[in-house]
């Protein structure tokens, strides 16, 4: 084969390439992998916490004209079950030192107990969903309440709660899965 | 991943060193190093070939470098389950393939419809192919030409270029050899009019 023909051979073309400016490391790549969860973990309690917090306190100061017995204590309820729940995850939310036993693990080692964490933490997402769960069970049972004492119709709230219930409960859904997917990993491990 | 896919229609079976890392560190109980070794063993065999299979399937650069992680990652977790019973070629571009396919199935919406190697074939003689000596602008134009193809057609294609025969690149699809040697020979001739004209221009 000449040189000339050699330049337009396809086969030749192709494995002769320039290489790829930056080389793949693994360490790094489970590295990343392992700051992703970390990251989602932070993420999804602020998200959860702080939707539980923003809806029970619109929810406060629109229906506190009704001084329901049911909605302080349900509200109040929510309110300390949210920050007893940054309490708890205070340090994931804030970023944490590394554990002395994680300091000399391998990173492999290292990412392995980081599916574990993540595993058990979308396994207790009842835990960091539970204030805004809670928050929309307090917002039913009022306005169902008050629907049939004439203060309010129920129907004019019913879609926020319908969506709101459907988000939760396809948010325990998918965290159920996720938690699966996890457990398979690290058996393949 | 779908392990027990990877372990379907497997011919040939690794080779004496591969074997004797899975059986060492089965017999010594120790998962992690067979996994690493053999990651390191496939990486540096096929790094290079691996970096290739992912410009057939991402363009760009930043991305491309997120399949290729991906790439690697899947592979060495994938060792982990690897017994010996497909060549370790054979396993490692099977996980990049399937990897890289599902990446491509992920960012299907941002990209413009696949073409069959038949599709191309029926319009490869319209003359849009012209042979360009230009090394850099052929690579492009057969790169473009690869990341256009259905799934399937491009990994017969980038085994084609990797010099792979028809066995092995029916062990990694899962197709008959009858059937890689037809699109094979399909390959060949859509390349040849797009690619290969010295009669025409030298």
């Amino acid at each position: 084969m000449s040189d000339q023909t050699r330049a337009k051979d396809p086969g030749a073309i192709w494995k002769n390439q320039p290489e790829e400016g930056r080389a793949v490391n693994l360490e790094q790549i489970v590295k990343r992998r392992t700051e992703g969860f970390d990251s989602s973990t932070r993420s999804e309690i602020l998200m959860s916490i702080g939707a539980a917090l923003l809806f029970t306190g619109i929810m406060a100061w629109r229906l506190t004209p009704a001084r329901d017995r049911m909605l302080q204590v349900g509200f109040g309820a929510a309110i300390v079950w949210a920050a007893l729940s940054v309490y708890r995850f205070r340090r994931r939310i804030w970023g944490r030192a590394a554990r002395p036993d994680a300091i000399a693990a391998t990173g492999l080692d290292y990412y392995r107990k980081e599916l574990e964490q993540r595993r058990d933490h979308l396994r207790r997402a009842w835990l960091w969903h539970g204030p805004l769960f809670l928050a929309c069970m307090v917002l039913i049972a009022i306005l169902t309440g008050n629907t049939f004492s004439g203060y309010q119709p129920l129907r004019n709230v019913l879609p926020l709660v319908i969506l709101l219930a459907a988000w939760t409960g396809f948010g325990f859904w998918r965290r159920r899965g996720q938690a699966k997917e996890l457990q398979r990993e690290i058996d393949e491990m | 991943m779908q392990v027990a896919r990877l372990s379907r229609r497997c011919y040939k079976i690794a080779d004496a060193s591969t074997i004797n890392i899975v059986s060492r560190t089965q017999s010594s109980g120790a998962p992690a190093p067979k996994r690493d070794e053999l990651y390191q063993t496939a990486i540096g065999e096929f790094g290079r070939a691996l970096d290739r299979l992912a410009a057939g399937y991402e363009a760009d650069p930043e991305k491309r470098l997120d399949l290729r992680q991906d790439i690697h990652f899947q592979l060495w977790r994938s060792f982990e389950v690897f017994d010996g019973r497909c060549s370790l070629k054979t396993w490692t571009f099977r996980v990049a393939h399937n990897t890289a396919v599902s990446y491509v199935n992920r960012e299907r919406r941002k990209n413009t419809g696949f073409v069959s190697l038949e599709e191309i074939e029926r319009t490869a003689s319209s003359g849009d192919g012209e042979p360009d000596i230009d090394q850099q602008r052929a690579l492009q134009q057969l790169s473009e030409f690869i990341r256009q193809l259905k799934p399937l057609d491009r990994q017969i294609m980038i085994s084609h270029l990797e010099d792979m025969d028809a066995a092995t690149i029916a062990e990694i699809t899962g197709l008959s050899p009858a059937n890689v040697g037809m699109k094979i020979h399909r390959i060949k001739n859509i390349l040849a009019s797009r690619f290969f004209e010295e009669r025409r221009y030298v």
